[in-house]
């Protein structure tokens, strides 16, 4: 006999209006106990609704949202226990030390003292922040400030955290410390639900990943399904000084290429999946004896499979 | 609850702004209520001036001249400080000195006060010195004007003096207005501007709950959504965050009068355990009001801060903060509006403590501490239905 695990979060057609504005339209998401889950969207998408929506921040006007296989509502005491939340904001008080801000916030959840501080111990070093205890946070710097704010939401020892953009303006070393640290949750059982506009840092970390846009589920899967579900199979690039726009018109008007646009310097063609994408390219360059300085082929990244679900129009 | 209090008082604590308003600006503004007064106290007080009596003859062939002295002397407040010499030269020599301002002596039967040149000039300026000089020169005028009567009354109509009630309406003061006294203690314009002050220093305050309640709010931070996913009903975290905005106030306010009553020495009749009892109701008034602006859906801290301050400055203007011509205004509106002088916060609270000082019962002083309390329970149930009905749909 066989017990299913719940999901560490379910949502099924949830719909959210703001007056005339539909934020999330029928939106759905699994996420699975124990892996980190990518949501990506751009501006406006309907991401912060979406977690705020499951976090019972806000209410909603259809669907439903369970929390390890429960309802989850304003009043789902036992549930918010288990949950952590990182927002993107740095959101402490000021007034307060590092060692005071993490144990305030941890007390929220665990009122006892003597069960608390080995919970504040582990999260300030879990986050390196060992010689910082006692300066308030306007003496950090940006990076330690966000290690700070993840302390604060991680040290009552959650099973499920939301992370919200958590590395935006941190250098590449806190960063990678960062990403390194979510992994370790993970690697510890906990569920992560993760959002970024850092593409690379997704598709290093994240096992599954969303792609939502306009309120709705756009593509879902690991990083190397979403790259087998788009058009763009391989993306070549040229430097050459002197292509034609008459050879230009021959490499678009080949059947692998979707799209090739040429600076003056450099010629970047987006192809099909095909075998022999850069033998026909060549060829057609080879023939209208244009000069070839480099040249390089690329697989698909996350950031095509992106751009290519949510368009390129600039957003707000 | 018991962290988030504590951690609400830290967080108070460490804000200078917040102390700034709530602390140090009324002890600064006591501090110069109290220089500006004390000036103006000092120059319409009686001061003891140095008086030569000359004591010759005459003098002693004057009825109760030594009398007069010894009563100008020896009175609760003296205005004279007596010093005999055996003629008027003497006496001369002794204005020309600088040891005495002027000099008694008895003259043509009458007596005479005569001052030194420097005492007159010094009398124009120094309020102090003008004041006992002019009250010394109405006693010998009285002297004289007895004397005379008296003298007439013997050449005239001797037989007045058998009957005893003329010879005691003779030197009775019937005329003259006599000091009485209402209130338990005499009443003092300092110590009302002082009082005023505490009545703004109370609503001053408000700035601390405003704070705790806008910080507990998810659609105004963060922060606020960050508290409100914690596993505990949101109640908690907001009557914490009010009990230590109360505290604070309460202890920022004990501090203020502490320095207005010890400093200044501003009194309330030896009846200090129930001044504290008064800023301990106050305050709460004035964190419930706080507690309500706190509360206005959509408004961020700052201008929050602002409409309690603007709130606090305008209401202070009917409690008499600002001079006499604003004193005049909320006697005014006492007079004519006294509900509205009621529902002023302000003049509430510096009400307490004029109860406290010039009543004999404390029936004032239980009355206006209900009608605090009355208002604190009528802003927390408004501040309680504002936060109840509010969604987290600005997030």
């Amino acid at each position: 006999m066989t017990t299913s695990v719940p999901p560490a979060v379910s949502v099924h057609g949830l719909v959210k209006r703001y007056g005339d504005v539909l934020a999330l339209d029928y939106f759905d998401l699994d996420v699975r106990q124990g892996e980190i889950f990518g949501l990506l969207g751009p501006n406006g998408s309907g991401k912060t609704t979406a977690i705020n929506c499951i976090l019972a921040l806000l209410t909603y006007d259809a669907g439903q949202v369970g929390v390890f296989g429960s309802p989850m509502t304003p009043t789902s005491y036992a549930l918010k226990r288990r949950i952590g939340v990182v927002p993107q904001e740095v959101a402490v008080f000021y007034e307060l030390t590092v060692e005071e801000n993490i144990d305030y916030f941890c007390s929220l959840y665990v009122p006892d003292r003597r069960t608390r501080t080995p919970m504040v111990d582990e999260a300030i070093a879990f986050v390196g922040l060992d010689d910082y205890r006692r300066f308030r946070p306007g003496k950090l710097s940006g990076g330690l400030l966000r290690r700070l704010n993840i302390a604060c939401g991680i040290a009552h020892r959650p099973d499920l955290i939301f992370f919200d953009e958590p590395t935006v303006a941190v250098d590449p070393q806190s960063r990678n410390a960062i990403l390194e640290g979510i992994m370790t949750l993970r690697d510890r059982g906990t569920t992560v639900v993760y959002t970024s506009h850092y593409m690379e840092e997704v598709e290093q970390i994240c096992d599954r990943i969303l792609i939502m846009d306009h309120g709705r589920h756009l593509a879902l899967g690991t990083a190397e399904e979403l790259k087998l579900m788009i058009d763009t199979g391989e993306r070549i690039t040229v430097q050459t000084l002197d292509l034609t726009p008459a050879t230009l018109e021959q490499v678009d008007a080949l059947p692998a290429v979707i799209e090739a646009t040429y600076d003056g310097q450099q010629l970047d063609i987006r192809c099909r999946r095909g075998e022999t994408n850069l033998i026909d390219i060549l060829g057609v360059l080879e023939r209208s004896g244009t000069n070839i300085g480099h040249l390089t082929s690329r697989p698909p990244s996350l950031n095509d499979v992106f751009l290519e679900l949510t368009g390129t129009a600039l957003r707000d | 609850m018991l962290t988030t209090f504590i951690a609400q008082i830290k967080t108070m604590l460490h804000r200078p702004a917040m102390i700034f308003w709530a602390l140090a600006f009324p002890i600064i503004l006591a501090t110069m209520f109290h220089a500006m007064f004390q000036n103006i106290a000092s120059s319409y007080s009686i001061e003891a001036q140095p008086i030569d009596i000359v004591r010759d003859d005459a003098w002693d062939g004057l009825t109760g001249a030594q009398d007069l002295v010894e009563a100008l002397q020896d009175a609760d407040t003296a205005v004279l400080k007596a010093t005999q010499v055996p003629d008027a030269d003497a006496a001369l020599a002794d204005l020309r000195e600088g040891r005495a301002v002027g000099y008694l002596a008895a003259r043509d039967g009458e007596l005479a006060f005569v001052i030194s040149d420097s005492a007159a000039t010094t009398a124009e300026s120094d309020g102090a010195v003008g004041i006992t000089l002019s009250i010394i020169s109405d006693a010998v005028a009285r002297y004289n004007d007895t004397a005379q009567l008296g003298e007439a009354v013997g050449r005239y109509a001797p037989e007045a003096f058998l009957d005893d009630s003329f010879t005691g309406q003779l030197g009775a003061t019937a005329g003259l207005s006599e000091e009485i006294r209402l209130t338990r203690t005499a009443p003092d314009e300092p110590v009302r501007y002082q009082f005023a002050l505490l009545g703004m220093a109370c609503l001053m305050t408000m700035t601390l709950a405003i704070g705790a309640i806008s910080e507990s709010q998810p659609n105004l931070s963060t922060l606020g959504a960050r508290r409100c996913l914690a596993p505990l009903p949101k109640w908690r975290i907001l009557t914490a965050g009010f009990l230590a905005a109360w505290l604070v106030s309460a202890c920022c306010m004990s501090l203020s009068f502490v320095v207005i009553r010890y400093v200044f020495g501003v009194g309330v009749a030896g009846r200090e355990p129930f001044a504290f009892l008064g800023i301990g109701v106050a305050t709460f008034m004035a964190s419930s009001l706080g507690s309500l602006i706190g509360a206005l859906p959509k408004l961020g801290v700052g201008p929050k801060v602002g409409i309690s301050t603007g709130m606090t400055c305008l209401l202070s203007l009917f409690a008499g903060l600002y001079g006499q011509p604003a004193m005049q205004l909320g006697d005014m509106i006492q007079r004519e509006l006294p509900l509205l002088a009621d529902i002023n916060p302000v003049r509430q609270v510096s009400q307490l403590f004029h109860d406290i000082l010039y009543y004999d019962s404390l029936q004032p002083f239980v009355r206006t501490a209900a009608l605090l309390a009355v208002m604190s329970i009528v802003f927390l149930a408004i501040a309680a239905l504002m936060l109840r009905r509010q969604r987290y749909e600005h997030l």
